[in-house]
């Protein structure tokens, strides 16, 4: 398997853990956009 | 070097600069009215610039040209880096520890990191240990990051003769800004350093894939380029186990465990206890600000590291072209350290194109921003950690009440001592030593602090006496293991070698290419839990 050249699974695995990242980050971001703030919950 | 470099018009960018960064510090002198927002700067805050002065602070020269240089060596496994930055730096940091953080830093009363430990712990102690390991690590890392921006920058402009000059510049300007204008100033200035080095670094990264003919061309040249030296590793700086630049290292071998342990794992997880992080948490004005800063701070940091950790193993490919020789073989035939590998690239890819003398221009532009950016947060830290942090446990022992000290002007005072400490740390220090430096800062305070920093943020009872045992436990065996069984770091720190007459306590071994991290965080982790366990099967125990 080759993509854009690479073949190596580990290093292939490397740059979609980045893109994943990200991608959680806005998915994450956006749908807690509109939600209250949580509850204080360190406390005792 | 300095051929591709229009000194008029990196002048003329650099004028505009610093002009726009005094401003921005002029704004946060404006906006300090006491020490609380010279600490926080709570009200003056967005996401954005959370976010963008998070990641300016996260990544320094050190991301850019110290560990850029790195993957020209190494090769993409270090994409594993970014992955941590982003994951670990960026998603555990914002979602396991930042809200609980800013929520626990309201709680106590908390303005910096270790008032937050020293407050949640009820622990002067751990406050002052934690001060005391900025003020005592912290400068190293910020001379290394200093000198490496200021090297580049000398040689890539061909000014080396004024070394002295830039060096003195560079942190007159940060100390300008970071004495009088705070928080507030340092986070607009990271805000705006931030958006330089995004715009730079996405050049490059475009500008490289245009060289290569595109992505998949770049890489199967690159594939092609070890295939050609048939195993060939002498001359190209790495150790047995590597399999080429688009390959990972054979597993166990010492090129995978410096890869692993020393770079990905060592800076990836340092990351989750830095104290000019913890701040940013603290200063949001609510959970809602950190969620929306992760989006903007995920694109921030997977432009500039992707870029950067792509374009140096590409760097290869190029000097190969052009010069016959791999990066560090061409870069060590004119005397020059791996730091260098992607200034000398980007000065020598942009010569003779469109607008190229300008795009040098703001890759240098990039370089200051990476430095002083992450600087400033440093000298801060610092300030604070002395005349804020250590100041009040001296008050409170002197009246025999809590109380946090509110003079800025001491602050100030830390960070102009420290700030002439630092220059002087530049002139002692090693060559090539950025990403090392970063490595041991990053790994000695994830070592001491992370256990117990987890467990103060996720425990109803934070037990004191377990996280005091996990700091000493971590602290003391990440120390050991630099100074003598870590080959790598007993370079750049002797001790061993005048202790014993040996570099390391057990060379040619496995331990001695193991990172200190590695060892010393799981120990830390296990002293922290015993202590707990023990405890808990004594009624009579009072956990604090």
């Amino acid at each position: 398997m080759s993509i854009f050249g690479l073949t190596d699974i580990w290093v292939i695995g490397a740059y979609a853990g980045c893109i994943l990242s990200v991608l959680f980050c806005v998915v994450y971001s956006l749908k807690k956009r509109n939600e209250p703030e949580e509850e204080d919950d360190t406390d005792e | 070097m300095s051929e591709g470099v229009d000194l008029v018009l990196f002048g003329g960018m650099t004028v505009v600069f610093i002009a726009i960064t005094l401003l921005l510090g002029w704004y946060g002198y404006r906006n300090t009215k006491n020490n609380e927002e010279f600490l926080l700067g709570r009200n003056k805050t967005s996401p954005l610039i959370i976010a963008l002065s998070y990641g300016a602070t996260f990544l320094s020269a050190s991301a850019v040209i110290g560990f850029g240089g790195q993957t020209a060596v190494h090769g993409m496994s270090l994409m594993w880096l970014c992955f941590l930055n982003l994951f670990a730096g960026l998603v555990v940091a914002f979602l396991v520890f930042g809200k609980r953080t800013r929520r626990l830093g309201r709680k106590v009363g908390a303005a910096t990191f270790a008032d937050l430990m020293g407050k949640a712990y009820h622990s002067n102690g751990i406050r002052v240990f934690t001060a005391i390991l900025i003020l005592v690590m912290m400068p190293i890392y910020t001379a290394a990051v200093l000198k490496g921006g200021v090297n580049s920058l000398a040689v890539i402009t061909g000014l080396t003769d004024y070394y002295n000059y830039i060096l003195l510049g560079l942190s007159l300007i940060v100390a300008v800004y970071v004495v009088y204008g705070g928080i507030i100033a340092v986070m607009y200035n990271d805000a705006f350093q931030a958006f330089i080095m995004f715009i730079g670094m996405l050049v490059i990264l475009l500008v490289t894939w245009s060289y290569t003919g595109g992505i998949t061309a770049g890489n199967e040249q690159l594939v092609d380029l070890w295939n050609a030296r048939m195993g060939d590793i002498s001359g190209l700086g790495v150790a047995d186990g590597f399999n080429g630049w688009t390959e990972t290292s054979s597993f166990g071998t010492r090129e995978w465990l410096t890869v692993v342990t020393t770079f990905i794992m060592g800076v990836g997880i340092g990351a989750l206890t830095q104290p000019q992080l913890v701040v940013r948490y603290m200063s949001a004005k609510s959970d809602s600000d950190l969620n929306k800063s992760i989006i903007i701070g995920s694109i921030f940091i997977l432009i500039v590291v992707g870029s950067a950790y792509t374009v140096g193993p590409l760097t290869n490919v190029y000097f190969n072209d052009n010069y016959g020789m791999t990066s560090f073989e061409y870069l060590s035939s004119i005397g020059l350290g791996t730091d260098f590998i992607i200034p000398q690239f980007i000065l020598e890819i942009f010569n003779g194109i469109t607008f190229g003398e300008a795009f040098v221009s703001l890759f240098l532009l990039s370089l200051i921003c990476a430095c002083i950016s992450t600087i400033s947060a440093l000298m801060h830290t610092i300030g604070v950690a002395g005349g804020y942090d250590l100041y009040s446990v001296f008050k409170s022992r002197k009246t025999g009440t809590q109380s946090d000290a509110q003079s800025i002007n001491l602050n100030r005072a830390f960070i102009v001592i420290f700030m002439i400490l630092v220059v002087v740390y530049c002139y002692y220090m090693p060559k090539d030593i950025i990403a090392k430096a970063t490595s041991i800062f990053m790994g000695i305070t994830a070592a001491a602090l992370l256990p117990a920093y987890f467990h103060v943020l996720y425990s109803k009872r934070p037990n004191r006496q377990a996280a005091v045992v996990s700091i000493a436990v971590g602290s003391f065996t990440y120390m050991f293991s630099a100074l003598f069984l870590n080959a790598g770091m007993c370079i750049f720190l002797p001790v061993c070698q005048m202790i014993t007459g040996n570099a390391v306590l057990f060379p040619n071994t496995t331990i001695a290419f193991v990172d200190p991290l590695v060892i010393s965080l799981p120990l830390s982790i296990i002293s922290m839990a015993i202590v707990i366990l023990v405890q808990k099967k004594e009624p009579n125990t009072t956990i604090c």
